[in-house]
């Protein structure tokens, strides 16, 4: 079964064809971060503009380079929660139409799921349950994934997502957007030791806090303006992040008993937390899932993994899916508390 | 008019001073929250939302843009307009279309708003003192009477 997925809910257009749920075989990405560069972030009109712009081409270079027409295309899965709604809805529409015109069925898939399935894609072997942190500009939730596949959130972020947090830094250190790619680069010639950062550690809460830090690095700018080394603040900073992100999931897949860890979203494509994360989820025997860059990025393969799964079941939202700017997932009820 | 000035010298007392704003605002009011990056703005609203009797979690709407919370005939509409560059975005987000009288709008960066602003507001000015305590003053502006 080939599933073409399509993505639009930030500033990515990104059409992919997957075989099987979990063999991509092509995922192309029109980024617009040279775009949204000349104004330090994501400008929401724009990217709505540009999605429409660019979502039917690349659905069809997706499918020119895969050599594969429509009639071999199964089914239709398509991000429609949550995130930006006008970025969000073009994606929808032209699934919509392209169901409607190649008379297949159509599967909406939440964003974060689709995070999820990126950890498939990237280690097909992998079976439930694990816990999987999807880390992004706008994300930061620790997810449970049962035996059955179901999603619960054990904990999430009680204000500032850890890349916003990133990025908003990266802001106050004058770095060009994207922030977080650029202060990973300047923190690798810092020393961490040198700016002492807090963490906030929320004892008996899996949840996570980043605005303090954030509030910590103004402070630490503002009072130190002389003999201020960029690359160490960048350094400690990132330092500061990782090590709760990486502390908190290992303790929280440890209390509910999963073998694995995947991770997810923007901010697991630093480096410097994937390899915490891998040491530290080794040294208490539990293996960690890191998807390359391309799919811990926002991508419409990982939403065809999970559209996949639907669509298997003959599932079909048909022509009256919505999209939604919000959409929490179920806090775990069971697993509360750790 | 200047409602309120005060010094917070914690976290706790941002949160404490949103929480007294509560009292005070009503369906149909409109807070603008200014201050610099890491001024304590969305702790203040966390305190305003608590205050306000709604115990949904608030975080930060910088990414979303906007957040709702509380039940339909008791909104808090809680907008961050740091990523808008403009008016015309202002309205293709369809912000405004979220004003009714039944919400109070509390708005992050409204500088955006520019000539949009409205007329009758609260006005919350987080000043980051030398010492790390904040400089807080709670304006209102234009008003409709009290009762």
């Amino acid at each position: 079964m080939v599933v073409l997925g399509i993505e639009t809910s930030c500033d990515e257009t990104s059409a992919a064809l997957v075989a099987d749920g979990r063999r991509g075989l092509v995922d192309i990405v029109a980024s617009q971060a040279d775009l949204h560069a000349r104004w330090g972030g994501v400008v929401p009109e724009v990217a709505s503009r540009m999605h429409v712009e660019r979502v039917l081409p690349v659905v069809q270079e997706a499918m020119e380079k895969a050599k594969i027409t429509s009639a071999e295309i199964d089914g239709i899965a398509v991000t429609n929660r949550p995130g930006l709604i006008g970025a969000l809805v073009v994606g929808v529409a032209a699934a919509k139409a392209l169901a409607l015109a190649w008379n297949r069925p159509l599967v909406g898939v939440h964003h974060l799921i689709g995070h999820i399935y990126a950890c498939y894609l990237a280690e097909p072997r992998l079976v439930p349950p694990f816990v999987c942190l999807i880390v992004s500009g706008g994300h930061t939730e620790l997810i449970y994934v049962d035996r059955t596949g179901e999603c619960t959130v054990l904990g999430r972020t009680r204000d500032d997502a850890a890349g916003e947090c990133l990025d908003k830094c990266a802001r106050m250190l004058d770095l060009p957007y994207p922030g977080g790619a650029h202060l990973e680069r300047l923190a690798e010639q810092g020393d961490p030791q040198r700016v002492p950062l807090p963490r906030a550690w929320l004892e008996g809460s899996a949840d996570f806090s980043f605005s303090g830090l954030k509030t910590a690095v103004a402070r630490y700018l503002r009072q130190n303006t002389h003999e201020i080394r960029r690359e160490d603040v960048a350094a400690a900073l990132q330092g500061a992040v990782v090590d709760v992100l990486v502390e908190k999931t290992v303790a929280a897949a440890r209390s509910v008993g999963v073998e694995a860890i995947g991770i997810g979203g923007g901010v697991a494509a630093n480096r410097t937390l994937s390899r915490a994360m891998a040491d530290a989820a080794l040294a208490v025997g539990i293996r960690c899932i890191t998807p390359l860059p391309p799919l811990c990025t926002d991508n419409a393969s990982m939403i065809a993994a999970a559209g996949y799964d639907r669509l298997i079941r003959g599932e079909d939202d048909g022509l009256g899916l919505d999209a939604a700017a919000s959409a929490p997932l179920p806090r775990a009820s069971s697993v509360e508390g750790t | 008019m200047i409602i309120t000035t005060r010094i917070c010298r914690t976290a706790e007392e941002t949160f404490r001073a949103g929480r007294d704003l509560a009292q005070e605002v009503r369906e149909g009011d409109v807070v603008l929250m200014v201050g610099d990056l890491g001024s304590g703005k969305t702790t203040f609203v966390q305190g305003l939302v608590y205050g306000y009797g709604l115990f949904d979690p608030v975080t930060s709407p910088t990414f979303n843009i906007v957040h709702v919370y509380g039940p339909p005939d008791r909104r808090v509409i809680h907008a961050d307009l740091y990523r808008l560059s403009g008016m015309h975005e202002l309205e293709t987000v369809g912000l405004l279309d979220d004003v009714d009288d039944r919400a109070v709008m509390v708005i992050e960066w409204p500088e955006r708003l520019g000539g949009a602003t409205p007329r009758d507001h609260y006005r919350v000015l987080l000043q980051v003192l030398d010492c790390d305590e904040r400089y807080l003053t709670i304006e209102r502006h234009g008003g409709r009477p009290r009762t």
